[in-house]
């Protein structure tokens, strides 16, 4: 075929400078730790990577309204694009301001560097128009992670959670990229949108790709079964990392599906194509929500949580109705807040020695600390959907298309499921207003006092998204 | 008219609560200034509203902000059209003297600045209820000064008699909020919309049964809020409430909130004849049984608890027949002479150092000048003195259920007008009149002369009392201001019976003289006079033990409702929670979860291998599923 | 529509025209895919089971022909001892270094295409004389090449600084 150059425009670049920032400050702050002293240069990093994702954020927001097909169709510019990317650049803003001594002090512009690598993979995912970019995209986030899992080398956990995960993520990736290849295979193209014809319906090869490519969606959203990773990594991770991952990966992976499930797979007689992974989208609210209750450690708690979650988001996409994919954002949106303000919580009761992550830390620390313990039921009652939370609208959102779609079961797992996670979230919760005689837990210094902007900033989000729960109508357009 | 995100309605809505979350923000620094600052912020917004004017004035539609979508179909915005203005008036005018009043009144109290706190709160969670220009904010509103009234009610929280009280009122409004909450939901899903706008307009196409309904559960809330009978028995409870609260809430502004309702939704009621009907039954069988019950009543602030029962009584009956603007018009006297009334009778228990017994005071008219006449001034309007503010209220309701064909609620009217004449003057002379019969040496302690902070509301008021009722002036004119909300269905089409002069003004003033003539031959004589104390004590016994217990209402709602609510808690707390509960959905749910709990164990064995197989299982399963279904 | 599972009798669909990631055409059926998958079982498990097979009777009769060397020296240790990390830190810098430099050729070849082999150049944006297009694609493929080398040279360093070639 004639030069592809020839439709190479600056807009093109445009669309993809979001990453681009985010992915070239990543250099620099190398650059920085090769050039200045060690103590100016952690600064340096983190004050980088902030900027960075505060402008690479105010230009993704003006760029929102814009819908354009970038390098042919490989990267997309849409209403979901540019939402998907704001929540993975918020979800890295507060992670560059929850880093702990203890997990990365030394290497801390490399943490940086890492975090807003793994960012830039999680926005090229979630503007990705064609195969070929999304698997691009998945890799830059997937090795970045490889390696922030096991930044805390003198930490054995976190070692076995690095090797745990880039043995199980590549094979994962592995799936993925043989889906890939089978769908071209059976279609000729990469690009989404192109993937099906209308009028030849569904392809044995097509079924076959779409079937395993799935499956490297699923790991990456951590449904069950292909959950299994996700406990023992998040616990193994440090503080920082375990928040980015349950919700920088989440958003790109659920880009990335919504682009197929809404763009590449016609509706609605591929029900029974999507069938196991709405399958496996119950099976997490039910594991998720009865595997966190026995947890004593919080990331594994929100670990566990975190499937459920996935599982109820998926669960919106069923049917690929215009409600679904805005519950699904509003959800993810909601998710992402409450989930990033617990880990905020904890990284303030971490201190160099140890992550404030056992559930006996928060014993009594309404009485210690009652502004600190306020936010944590806050974040809590939300994650729960308690109502008028956001959590709560987000979860009637979902069960209202559930049902519209016919995909009632699904609602119904998604009330049951939120049932059982009260009392896991209320176990938090109780932990921390419960008298206490004696504090078993010594009391503790955060190293910084950065995350309570982080608390601030997820609180705030998640009072906004309870009085403002309708996203405008762009944030879920899809450009085809 | 629509009009720009920033905007006077906004101002004047979002400045209460600014006061409120600065003064409880900041309460211990202001100590002594937290009164005065809650007074500027009410000050502010009321001079905000009088800024509106012009436009409420020039645009039959009043003045429309959109804020924000909050749910599909639930757009929330502001709405100042002719009928909420009248009520913001109201609530930032009459709340401001209030405020005023309570620098006074609530001096050296040990929670000034709460107090001020929650008082700037209420006049923001009033102005949400009338403002709203939705159902649903509306049902926020509503929410909140049932929040904000449980808050006053039990101000002094160390008197458990006005926790009770405060526990009491918030309960009893909660039956009312459930009404209209049911009746939300009818509308939205009949109309699938729940602004104004959307649902008057279409409210001729909704299906009878279903906008009786609606209705009807508007009308529980109604009832629950603004003390109507069956729902009426915690107003007087509440007087436990510092009486700036009773004056404010209680009287001006939270209760007539049921008025508001029946009037913003008449085209809902106009398609509901049956309710409607109810409506007025039910108004003036309360201002009735409000005006008896408050014959036998000696304590001050709960004769007024009575009779502003019984005034509301007359408002909804005004609204039930379809005379809405008469009632609005009565709802904007009662503000100013009840308001007037209570913050009086405040400055009298301020001075007598907390008595509220009438039947202790008496004399008090030299003592206490200011408080005299303006009491005098509201006593006349209430008892519809001609020329007074309230004459020309009840008036038009009274006449107005006669003009719309309902004589026996016009005979129910007059006959509560003349029972108010009798009880109303029979306080006046009581108080005011003959010597003192109280505790001198706890009055000479306490009593000092008011400060003009509580001296100048209540003159002020009492100036409002009488010439407020002119705004009707020169005729009709509150149905003519309000004629765009009603369309005109309120004014009724011809005079009937021989016109309001002989068939109302006539009556009423006979029910007048005769009220107000046997209380002077009972209390106000010279000879009475000299014999009260021991006559009043002999009276109090011999009043009739069905009235002196409030009909037994209270015993009757707490056999059929508390009671049978105790016995099923006890059941619950004895047998169904251990021996269910516990025992077959704990216990053996977490033997069974242990259970399940291991395989998990098994299964998150930590070894990549195991995890990896957990992958291949999870692929494979798909892989057959789309080869067998293919 | 019932093809079989691998194999599509029809032609390859078009994608959208002008897509980037577009093949229209030159696609080889999956026959050679599954031979190949075919061959690649078939070769392990005979590796597999063969020697096995083949040397089950000679392990019985003599135990030094199961040692390392059967040459007649003794080994000195065991075969499966650890050795330093470092080994595959080496290798995997050098794979990474070494599939970057790959990268140059595809590089070169695009270019190429794209430029003195690309027929539609100056019918595709004719208001730039050929000439001017040419440069200008050339700028554009040599910045895009520094970058790159820049990033690669930025990462060399860093390595290079915190110690990933010294022998410690």
């Amino acid at each position: 075929m004639g030069g592809y150059l020839q439709y190479v425009q600056t807009l093109d670049y445009q669309a993809l400078l979001p990453a681009m920032i985010v992915g070239g400050t990543a250099v620099i702050a190398l650059l920085a730790d090769l050039l200045l002293p060690r103590r100016i240069a952690n600064g340096t990093a983190i004050l980088l990577g902030v900027m960075a994702t505060i402008m690479a954020g105010l230009y993704a927001s003006l760029s929102y309204g814009v819908h354009y097909l970038a390098f042919g169709g490989g990267f997309v510019l849409d209403g979901l694009s540019v939402v998907f990317q704001e929540i993975v650049l918020l979800s890295t803003l507060v992670t560059l301001m929850l880093f702990n001594r203890r997990g990365v002090s030394e290497d801390r512009p490399a943490y940086v560097a890492l975090v807003l690598w793994s960012s830039t993979g999680a926005m090229i995912m979630a503007g990705a128009g064609s195969l070929m970019t999304l698997f691009l995209g998945l890799e830059i986030l997937s090795l970045s992670l490889y390696c922030l899992c096991a930044i805390a080398r003198d930490r054995e956990v976190a070692k076995e959670a690095g090797f745990k995960y880039l043995v199980l993520s590549s094979t994962a990736s592995g799936f993925l990229l043989y889906g890939m290849a089978l769908l071209f295979g059976a279609t000729g193209t990469v690009t989404i949108s192109a993937l099906i014809h209308p009028a030849t319906g569904i392809h044995g090869l097509y079924a076959l790709g779409m079937g395993i490519f799935l499956i490297g969606l699923a790991f990456k959203l951590a449904l069950v079964p292909f959950h299994i990773w996700a406990p023992d990594v998040y616990e193994g991770a440090p503080l920082p990392v375990t928040a980015f991952m349950s919700v920088a990966t989440k958003a790109g992976a659920l880009a990335a599906l919504a682009r197929v499930i809404y763009t590449a797979i016609p509706q609605p007689d591929a029900h029974w194509l999507l069938l196991p992974t709405f399958i496996f989208a119950a099976a997490s609210m039910l594991v998720g929500n009865l595997g966190a209750l026995a947890q004593t450690d919080i990331k594994r708690l929100l670990a566990y949580s975190a499937v459920a979650q996935a599982g109820y988001i998926v669960a919106a996409l069923a049917g690929a109705t215009e409600l679904g994919i805005r519950s699904a954002v509003y959800y993810l949106a909601a998710y992402a807040f409450m989930n990033l303000g617990a880990f905020a919580v904890a990284a303030l009761l971490s201190s160099d020695r140890e992550e404030g992550t056992q559930l006996v830390a928060y014993e009594g620390l309404a009485a210690r600390q009652p502004l600190l313990a306020a936010a944590m039921t806050f974040f809590m009652l939300s994650l729960a959907g308690m109502p008028i939370t956001a959590g709560f609208l987000g979860k009637i959102f979902i069960l209202s298309t559930t049902i519209h779609t016919g995909y009632w079961p699904l609602g119904a797992l998604l009330v049951i499921g939120s049932a059982v996670s009260f009392y896991v979230y209320f176990k938090v919760i109780r932990a921390m207003y419960a008298r206490v005689e004696r504090f078993s837990h010594p009391e503790v210094r955060p190293p910084s006092q950065l995350p309570w902007i982080a608390v601030a900033i997820c609180a705030v989000a998640v009072i906004v998204l309870t009085f403002v729960p309708v996203m405008p109508g762009d944030a879920t357009f899809f450009v085809k | 008219m629509e009009s720009s995100v920033i905007s006077w309605p906004l101002i004047v809505w979002l400045l209460p609560i600014a006061g409120a979350v600065a003064i409880w923000a900041c309460g211990p620094l202001l100590r002594r200034f937290a009164g005065p600052l809650a007074c500027a912020v009410i000050g502010a917004a009321f001079v905000g509203t009088l800024a509106l004017w012009p436009a409420v004035a020039a645009q039959p539609a009043g003045v429309h902000v959109t804020m924000f979508t909050w749910a599909p179909g639930i757009t929330v915005g502001l709405l100042v059209d002719r009928l909420s203005f009248i009520w913001l008036t109201i609530i930032t005018g009459v709340g401001f003297l209030i405020h005023v009043y309570a620098i006074g009144y609530m001096e050296g109290d040990r929670a000034e600045a709460r107090f001020f706190a929650y008082l700037n709160f209420f006049i923001f969670a009033m102005l949400t209820l009338v403002m709203a220009d939705n159902f649903v904010f509306l049902l926020v509103g509503w929410g909140l000064v049932g929040l904000a009234s449980f808050w006053l009610i039990g101000f002094w929280i160390e008197r458990p008699i006005a926790v009770e009280a405060a526990r009491k009122a918030f309960v009893m409004n909660v039956v009312g909020d459930v009404g209209i909450m049911l009746a939300i939901f009818a509308l939205f899903a009949t109309f699938g919309s729940l602004s104004y706008a959307d649902v008057f307009a279409k409210a001729a196409q909704g299906p009878g049964p279903v906008m009786t309904l609606i209705a009807l559960g508007l009308l529980a809330g109604a009832c629950a809020k603004s003390a109507q009978l069956p729902l009426h028995t915690w107003l007087p409870d509440a007087m436990e409430g510092p009486t700036p609260v009773s004056a404010l809430i209680h009287a001006a502004t939270m209760v007539t909130a049921g008025v508001y309702l029946v009037a913003r939704c008449w085209p809902i009621y106009q398609h509901a004849p049956g309710a409607m009907e109810t409506v007025g039954v039910i108004g003036a069988l309360t201002a009735l049984a409000g005006a008896v019950l408050g014959v036998v009543q000696w304590d001050i602030k709960r004769i007024l608890a009575y009779s502003t029962m019984s005034q509301i009584g007359y408002m909804i009956m005004g609204v039930g027949v379809g005379a809405y603007s008469a009632g609005v018009l009565h709802f904007y006297t009662h503000a100013f002479f009840k308001a007037c009334l209570f913050l009086a009778s405040g400055v009298i228990i301020h001075n007598l150092a907390g008595e509220q017994d009438v039947r202790k005071m008496g004399g008090l008219a030299k003592r206490m000048p200011v408080a005299f006449w303006s009491m005098l001034a509201a006593t006349c309007a209430i008892i519809g003195v001609p020329l007074f503010s309230g004459w020309v209220s009840k008036d038009a309701v009274v006449y107005q259920t006669l003009a719309h064909g309902h004589p026996v609620l016009w005979l129910l009217g007059v006959a509560a007008a003349a029972l108010t004449a009798y009880y109303m003057s029979r306080m006046m002379w009581v108080t005011f009149a003959g010597s003192f019969r109280g505790d001198e040496h706890g009055a000479h302690a306490h009593g000092h002369v008011p400060a003009w902070v509580m001296g100048l509301p209540v003159a002020l008021l009492g100036a409002g009392s009488v010439v407020i009722g002119w705004l009707n002036w020169p005729h009709e004119g509150f149905a003519e201001f309000l004629a765009p909300i009603f369309g005109g269905t309120d004014v009724a089409p011809a005079a009937a019976w021989g016109g309001e002069f002989l068939s109302t003004q006539i009556p009423l003033f006979i029910a007048l003289i005769v009220g107000a003539g046997i209380a002077y031959l009972q209390y106000g004589t010279a000879g009475a006079l000299a014999q009260a104390p021991a006559r009043l004590e002999r009276e109090a016994a011999a009043q009739p033990a069905f009235l002196v217990k409030l009909y037994y209402w209270n015993e009757l709602l707490d056999a059929l409702f508390v009671t049978p609510a105790r016995a099923l808690a006890a059941l619950c707390a004895r047998i169904i929670d251990p021996k269910l509960i516990d025992a077959v959905l704990v216990r053996d749910v977490a033997t069974d979860a242990g259970v399940l709990g291991l395989l998990f164990r098994r299964w998150q064995s930590g070894l990549v291998r195991t995890y990896a197989l957990t992958l291949l299982c999870g692929a494979a399963a798909i892989i057959v599923y789309i080869a067998v279904v293919r | 529509m019932k093809d079989s599972f691998f194999f599509r009798g029809q032609g390859w669909s078009k994608g959208s025209a002008g897509s980037l990631f577009n093949f229209s055409q030159g696609m080889t059926p999956y026959a050679e895919v599954a031979t190949f998958i075919i061959v690649a079982l078939l070769l392990a498990l005979v590796l597999n089971i063969l020697p096995g097979l083949m040397a089950r009777n000679r392990y019985r009769a003599a135990p030094a022909k199961s040692e390392s060397y059967e040459c007649g020296v003794p080994p000195t240790s065991a075969i499966t001892t650890r050795f330093p990390v470092r080994f595959y830190l080496i290798a995997m810098l050098f794979v990474i270094f070494d599939v970057e430099a790959a990268s140059f050729y595809p590089w070169a070849i695009q270019m190429h295409s794209q430029t003195f082999g690309n027929p539609h150049l100056d019918e595709a944006a004719s208001y730039l004389s050929w000439t001017a297009q040419m440069r200008s694609l050339h700028m554009f493929f040599l910045a895009e090449m520094v970058i790159f080398i820049v990033v690669l040279a930025i990462g060399y360093a860093y390595v290079w600084k915190r110690g990933g070639f010294t022998w410690r």
